[in-house]
C-alpha cells in the first residue's frame, strides 16, 4: 500500500507550516481589527462582527498552533512541495493565468472570438503543441463554446469592436 | 403511488435523456484522464446545468460522477495513474494485475462493482433519508445551528491529513463565506467598497477556481512524460467477473456498508471511503500480505471500487435531508440547488417527493447505464487516455473562464474564479486539504443565519441551545465528533500496552 493521505504527518518541510501558520494568524488578526468598526445591534448585542470576530479568532488560534508544530517537528524528514517544478514549468503556470487576465482585459474591446481564439492558441503553443494543432484546437474550442454558450444556453458572449 | 408515475413521466422526457447521455460521455472522458478529478468534472459541468431544471441537473451530476469515478480505474490499470484521487488506494493493485494479465479481470471487478457499489448507496439513500427526513421535520433553527456545526466539525476531524490544516481551511471558508451583506443588519462585510460584493463571493465561480483552475495549475507546473499504455485482452473478461466477484462477495458487502456510512459523513467522499475500505479488506484477508506487491490483487479492487461509488449515493442523504453535504460534488449541487431557489431539507420530501422520486431512479438508470458505456470505455481506454495535455489544459482553462462569466454576465466571477485557483493551489501544495473550504463556504451562512435568527427571537436566551433535547443531543455528538482523534488515541496506546504487557 502506498502513503495512506489519512495519515497524520503531512510530509511538508516545518519552515512552510511556520510561514502559513503564521500567514493564518495574521490574516484572522487583521479580521478581528477590522470588525471592531461594524455596527452592533440596536440594543448594544454583538451583531455582523460576532460571526467574522469568532471565525478570525479561531484563525489566531489554529495558526499559531501550526505554528507551535512546525517549530516542533524541526528536523524531521519532509518532502519538498516544490520537488519536480522545473522553471518551464512555472513559466507555463504563468502562461494559464495570463490567459485568464488577458480575456478579462481584452475580452470587452476584442470580443469573445478573437480574445479566446488567440489566448487559446498561445497557450497551447507555449504548452508544447504543434503550431497546426494549436490552431485548430483553439478554432475548434473558441466555436465550441460559442455554439453551446451562446445559442444553446443563450448567454450573451461578449461582442467587441468586431461584433 | 401516483408521484412515482410523476416521476417516471419526468424521466421519459427527451431533453433529459439527452443530458443524462451526455454527461455520462463527458463524466467517462473526465474521469479517465489522470489529474483531474470528479469534483473538477462537476465544477466545470456547473454551468451548464446551471441553466436546466432542476432534475436534469441533478441528474446531469449524478451520472457524471458515477461514471468519472469508475473511469478513474481505467489509468489506474493500464499507466499506474488514478484518473481521480478515489482510485488512489487501488491503483497499485490494478496495475500490477495488468502487468501479470488480469487486467480486464480487473477492470471487469471495478466496473461491475461500481455498478452494485452504486446502487447499494441509492438503495441506502432511498431508506435512510426520507426516515430521517421526518425526524428532522421537528428541527428549529437551534437544531439546524447544531447539524451545521457538527458538520463543520465533521468535516475538520475526518479531512485528510493534519487536522489542524483542516481547521484552518474551513476557517478561510467561512471568512469567505462572511463577504456581502450581513443577515442581522444588512451591513456590508469586507466588500473594500465593491457594489458587486455586495451579494458575496458567487459560489459557483469560486468552485470552478478551487478545483479547475488549481488542477489545471498543478498540471501545467509538473508536465508528466510520455506514458507507456498496458495493453488489455478483454476475451471473456465478464465471465471472469462474474466468477471473481462470487468469490470476494463478502468484501463486496462490506465495502458497500463502509462506502455508505463514509459518504453520508459531511467531508469525507469516495476517496477516503476507498481508502477505509482497502484497510478493512486488507485486515481482513488472509492473502492481505499480497496487496500491492509482485501480482497486486483483485481483492482490494472488489471492496474499496464498491465503496468509492456507494459513497456517491450515500453522500446525497445529508445533502437532501439537512442541506448538510456529504462530499465535494454534493457540496457543489448543493450551491447550485440553492441558487435556483431548491432548499433541500425535510420540507422538500413532503412537498416535492416527484423530485426526490426523479433522483432515487436517476441514480439506479445512471448505474445501469453504466455496465454497457463502461464497457466501452474499457475497449477504448487505451485512446482515451492518449488526449494530449498541452491541448486539454488550454481547453479546461477557457471553460472556467467562461464558465465562471456566464453565471452572471460579470467579469468579477472570472477574478474570484482566478483568485481563488490560486488560493487552491497554494493550498493544496502546503498540505491544507480544499474539501473544508468548500464546506465553510456553504454551510457558513446557514450556521450564522440559523444562530442570530435563535438569539433574536429569544433575546438572547443561549440556553435554548443547550436544553432542548435534540440539540443537547446534536451538541453531544459534536462533542463526541471533537474527541474522536483524542479517544482513537488513547485506545491505541491502551491496545499498545495490553500486547506488550
Amino acid at each position: 500500500m502506498t502513503a495512506d493521505p489519512t495519515a497524520a504527518p503531512t510530509g511538508i518541510p516545518w519552515r512552510h507550516d511556520l510561514v502559513s501558520g503564521l500567514l493564518a494568524a495574521v490574516l484572522g488578526a487583521a479580521v478581528v481589527l477590522h470588525v471592531r468598526t461594524f455596527p452592533e445591534l440596536p440594543d448594544g448585542q454583538p451583531g455582523p462582527a460576532l460571526f467574522p470576530s469568532i471565525v478570525g479568532g479561531l484563525l489566531v488560534l489554529f495558526g499559531l498552533v501550526l505554528v507551535v508544530r512546525a517549530v516542533l517537528a524541526r528536523g524531521e524528514p519532509a518532502a519538498d512541495p516544490d520537488a519536480g517544478i522545473t522553471g518551464r514549468g512555472r513559466l507555463r503556470a504563468l502562461a494559464v493565468l495570463g490567459l485568464v487576465v488577458g480575456y478579462v482585459l481584452l475580452a470587452e474591446t476584442l470580443g469573445f472570438l478573437l480574445t479566446m481564439g488567440v489566448l487559446l492558441f498561445l497557450l497551447m503553443w507555449l504548452l508544447g503543441a504543434r503550431p497546426l494543432v494549436a490552431v485548430l484546437a483553439a478554432a475548434a474550442t473558441t466555436g465550441f463554446i460559442l455554439l453551446v454558450f451562446e445559442e444553446l444556453l443563450l448567454v450573451p458572449l461578449p461582442q467587441g469592436l468586431f461584433g | 403511488m401516483g408521484d412515482l408515475a410523476t416521476a417516471l413521466g419526468m424521466l421519459a422526457d427527451p431533453t433529459l435523456i439527452l443530458v443524462v447521455l451526455a454527461s455520462a460521455v463527458y463524466g467517462l472522458f473526465i474521469g479517465a484522464i489522470p489529474g483531474l478529478s470528479a469534483t473538477l468534472a462537476t465544477a466545470l459541468l456547473v454551468p451548464f446545468v446551471f441553466f436546466l431544471d432542476p432534475l436534469p441537473a441533478i441528474a446531469a451530476v449524478i451520472t457524471m460522477s458515477a461514471m468519472a469515478i469508475f473511469a478513474g480505474d481505467l489509468p489506474s490499470a493500464l499507466v499506474r495513474m488514478p484518473g481521480t484521487p478515489a482510485s488512489a488506494a487501488y491503483t497499485e493493485d490494478a496495475y500490477l494485475q495488468t502487468r501479470a494479465g488480469h487486467g480486464a479481470r480487473a477492470l471487469g471487478v471495478a466496473l461491475v462493482g461500481s455498478v452494485i457499489g452504486g446502487i447499494a448507496g441509492a438503495v441506502v439513500l432511498m431508506v435512510a433519508a426520507p426516515l430521517l427526513a421526518e425526524f428532522a421535520l421537528q428541527f428549529t433553527s437551534y437544531e439546524y445551528f447544531w447539524i451545521a456545526v457538527l458538520g463543520l466539525t465533521a468535516s475538520v476531524i475526518i479531512s485528510a491529513g493534519s487536522q489542524v490544516k483542516g481547521a484552518i481551511s474551513l476557517l478561510i471558508g467561512l471568512i469567505l463565506a462572511t463577504v456581502g451583506i450581513d443577515i442581522a443588519l444588512g451591513y456590508a462585510r469586507f466588500t473594500f467598497g465593491s457594489t458587486d460584493l455586495l451579494q458575496g463571493i458567487s459560489f459557483i465561480p469560486a468552485m470552478i477556481g478551487l478545483f479547475g483552475l488549481s488542477e489545471v495549475l498543478r498540471g501545467v507546473l509538473r508536465p508528466g512524460g510520455p506514458v507507456h499504455v498496458a495493453r488489455l485482452r478483454t476475451q471473456g473478461m465478464f465471465r471472469e467477473t462474474v466468477h471473481t466477484l462470487r468469490r470476494y462477495w463478502r468484501g463486496m458487502v462490506s465495502g458497500n456498508a463502509i462506502g455508505s456510512v463514509i459518504g453520508a459523513l459531511p467531508g469525507a467522499g469516495g476517496d477516503i471511503a476507498a481508502w477505509v475500505s482497502y484497510a478493512a479488506t486488507k485486515n481482513a484477508s488472509k492473502e492481505g500480505h499480497l496487496f500491492g506487491k509482485g501480482e497486486g490483487h483483485v481483492a482490494p479492487i472488489v471492496s474499496a471500487g464498491s465503496a468509492n461509488n456507494a459513497a456517491l449515493a450515500s453522500a446525497y442523504v445529508p445533502t437532501l435531508v439537512f442541506g448538510i453535504p456529504g462530499d465535494t460534488i454534493t457540496a457543489i449541487l448543493l450551491g447550485v440547488l440553492l441558487v435556483k431557489g431548491v432548499q433541500p431539507g425535510p420540507v422538500l420530501f413532503e412537498n416535492d417527493a416527484p423530485l426526490l422520486y426523479g433522483i432515487y431512479l436517476i441514480f439506479i438508470l445512471a448505474n445501469l447505464l453504466l455496465i454497457p458505456l463502461g464497457y466501452l470505455a474499457i475497449r477504448g481506454s487505451a485512446w482515451l487516455l492518449r488526449v494530449p495535455s498541452t491541448v486539454l489544459m488550454p481547453v479546461i482553462v477557457a471553460f472556467c473562464v467562461v464558465g465562471s462569466f456566464s453565471i452572471n454576465n460579470g467579469y468579477l466571477e472570472i477574478v474570484i474564479m482566478l483568485v481563488l485557483g490560486v488560493l487552491g493551489y497554494l493550498l493544496e501544495r502546503s498540505g491544507f486539504p480544499l474539501a473544508p473550504v468548500v464546506l465553510g463556504l456553504v454551510l457558513g451562512p446557514i450556521v450564522e443565519k440559523n444562530f442570530m435568527q435563535s438569539v433574536i427571537k429569544t433575546d438572547w436566551d443561549l440556553t435554548q441551545f443547550l436544553t432542548r433535547p435534540i440539540s443537547a443531543a446534536l451538541l453531544v455528538l459534536t462533542v463526541l465528533v471533537l474527541l474522536y482523534p483524542v479517544l482513537r488515541g488513547l485506545l491505541r496506546r491502551r491496545s499498545a500496552v495490553d500486547a506488550s504487557g
